[in-house]
């Protein structure tokens, strides 16, 4: 199971926003960082087949992400996403179910499942216009897990959350990573230091460091600036 | 699942605040439409409708109808005086051919009929037609019966006249409700969940369309029943198998006022189909919803306002094609027709075959459109 980028390269009129990223995703909770601008959406983007790169390939197991196969498997939680507004918690997670082609009777029971998992349960037929940032938040997160997904991208997941959702998040995620390929971008380095088997750290499109969480010093915000600022750790 | 989709994709469209209100409005204003036909005399309802039915349209009758004409300057215009009521419906079919202003005298014995005639070569030469059009139409003529006689249609005929009125309803509900059906999932940020599910790159697409055609359908036939209903109630539905004639006395077609309207629910509801193909292809292509609003009322105004002249003939063939001049109902006095294989087809013939090739078109363009969807391209 490896989700692979050759020299994946995603470059817009005059800017580069992903140049020549190589790299190999395995099992495991994989932490992007990066300042904003720094090209981690693009990257998850390139990553979930939802962006063709200008030049190089992304592929898992050999197969193109592009591929319908790919994104049966595939479970992408984005920045921003708008829920639709009159329909109701439950009612979104049974739609994004049914365009993920899951059963209808499997859908009810991971929809109920996971309404819980992420702490919904209470609000789950209220309109998704009702809820806070925090709630949509929550209910993105639930709709990428639907599919029980063996590749799991996650752009910025704990933006929005309170502190105690924090942990419950990094807790689940956890758990996901132990088998399934999870990469979680964040500029938050502290999301990443209890649950990162690796790291992979961006700056201006480039990658400036991968490798695992064991190879950094053992305070990750200091390491993640020492990296930014001082390109000699070149990858 | 592709039912689930389909079903929440419809709840989508339904539920959505612009799409009900606009719903509604279109709705509330078709009965007020329906209900003033009484109170601006267009039509006359019940017994005093009826008191010419079974009449000959002749000479006879035009002479007994002028001594209610309003005269002014020696003139006699075509309005009725009180006590007169009665002979509206004969008005009806002489304003056609005269306008308001009129020498009543032209009228007696079969001059109504010599009148028509006149009309329509008239017509004919101002339309350039050909030889074997002039004589398709003709042969369509001698099936027509003369000379008219009178039958109550009021209920049948204010609906005939209203499909216009339909066709820009129809047009501005799919423009303002179907344009977001592809651009709002974008505008939503919605596309980057979507494109990346299973069934996001391809059926989801298909499903789309097919709840945009479902959606317009049911407000076709909502706003077909807003008309009907009314009309059904002030007026009845009597008159239904009566000649065309009655309605548009220039139309040389040998139907009844009941196959005009079968006619025209099917040209109404295929017009439907075809604008909310065309509005949802755009709104693939141009995954803005507001653009493509907005063109498409810029359409309907280009509609009400532009004529092509009879002399570019292919020009103004193509342009009587367009819904709402078929519905407009001056496809029944359009006399130019299409040739096919051989054939002579009229406007309302060719327009239903045209208008599903066109749907069917923008069903296609727009599944390669949305096969290459990118998100943050």
């Amino acid at each position: 199971m490896e989700l692979k980028a050759d020299r994946v390269t995603k470059q817009y009129k005059n800017k580069i926003a992903v140049d020549r990223m190589s790299f190999t995703l395995t099992k495991g909770v994989t932490g992007l960082l990066g300042a904003n601008g720094a090209g981690k959406t693009t990257l998850m983007r390139l990553l979930s087949g939802i962006l063709l790169p200008t030049s190089g390939g992304v592929s898992y197991d050999g197969m193109d992400v592009g591929a319908e196969e790919y994104r049966d498997i595939l479970g992408y939680l984005p920045q921003d996403f708008g829920c639709y507004p009159e329909f109701s918690g439950r009612d979104f997670l049974l739609y994004m179910s049914a365009a993920k082609g899951i059963q209808k009777r499997d859908a009810l029971r991971k929809t109920e499942e996971l309404i819980e998992l992420v702490g919904l349960g209470d609000a789950a037929r209220k309109k998704v216009r009702a809820y806070s940032g925090g709630m949509k938040q929550r209910l993105g997160i639930a709709q990428a897990l639907l599919n029980d997904p063996q590749v799991l991208i996650m752009d910025e997941p704990t933006a929005g959350l309170d502190p105690q959702e924090r942990i419950r998040f990094r807790n689940l995620i956890a758990g996901i990573g132990k088998n399934r390929i999870v990469l979680l971008s964040t500029h938050i380095v502290s999301d990443l230091e209890l649950i990162a088997d690796r790291l992979m750290i961006m700056k201006e499109g480039r990658l400036m460091w991968q490798g695992d969480r064991a190879a950094c010093e053992s305070d990750l915000e200091a390491f993640y600036i020492s990296v930014i600022n001082e390109e000699k750790h070149g990858v | 699942m592709l039912g689930s989709l389909y079903k929440y994709e419809l709840k989508k469209l339904f539920s959505a605040k612009i799409n009900l209100t606009l719903m509604i409005g279109s709705v509330i204003i078709l009965v007020f439409l329906a209900i003033s036909s009484v109170f601006e005399n267009r039509e006359l309802p019940g017994e005093e409708a009826r008191a010419l039915d079974g009449r000959v349209i002749d000479g006879q009758l035009f002479s007994e109808t002028e001594p209610g004409l309003r005269k002014e300057n020696g003139r006699t215009i075509l309005q009725l005086s009180e006590g007169y009521e009665k002979y509206a419906p004969v008005l009806n079919m002489i304003m056609p051919l005269t306008g308001d202003d009129f020498d009543f005298s032209r009228l007696a014995g079969t001059g109504f009929y010599d009148l028509r005639s006149q009309k329509i070569d008239q017509r004919f030469e101002k339309q350039s037609l050909t030889e074997e059009e002039i004589a398709y139409w003709k042969g369509q003529e001698s099936e027509v019966p003369k000379p008219f006689v009178y039958h109550y249609h009021s209920g049948p005929s204010s609906l005939l006249k209203s499909f216009q009125a339909l066709g820009f309803f129809i047009l501005l509900l799919s423009a303002a409700g179907l344009s977001g059906v592809y651009a709002g999932e974008t505008a939503d940020n919605m596309n980057q969940l979507l494109l990346c599910s299973r069934f996001g790159k391809k059926e989801l697409y298909q499903i789309k369309f097919a709840a945009g055609i479902t959606w317009i359908l049911a407000a076709a036939v909502l706003l077909i029943l807003a008309l009907l209903i009314p009309y059904c109630i002030i007026y009845g539905m009597d008159g239904t198998g009566e000649m065309l004639q009655l309605v548009k006395p220039l139309s040389m077609l040998p139907y009844s006022i009941g196959h005009m309207l079968a006619v025209c629910t099917v040209i109404f509801l295929l017009a439907a189909v075809l604008f909310a193909a065309v509005t949802m292809l755009l709104s693939v292509v141009t995954q803005n919803a507001l653009a493509v609003t907005g063109g498409l009322l810029g359409c309907l105004i280009v509609d009400l306002f532009a004529v092509v002249p009879d002399r570019f003939r292919l020009l103004e063939t193509i342009w009587s094609l367009r819904p709402n001049a078929i519905l407009m109902n001056t496809g029944f006095v359009n006399y130019r027709l299409i040739r096919l294989a051989g054939r002579f087809f009229q406007g309302f013939q060719a327009a239903p075959v045209i208008y599903i090739l066109i749907s069917i078109a923008a069903l296609l363009i727009g599944r390669v459109k949305y096969s290459r969807l990118q998100v943050g391209r």
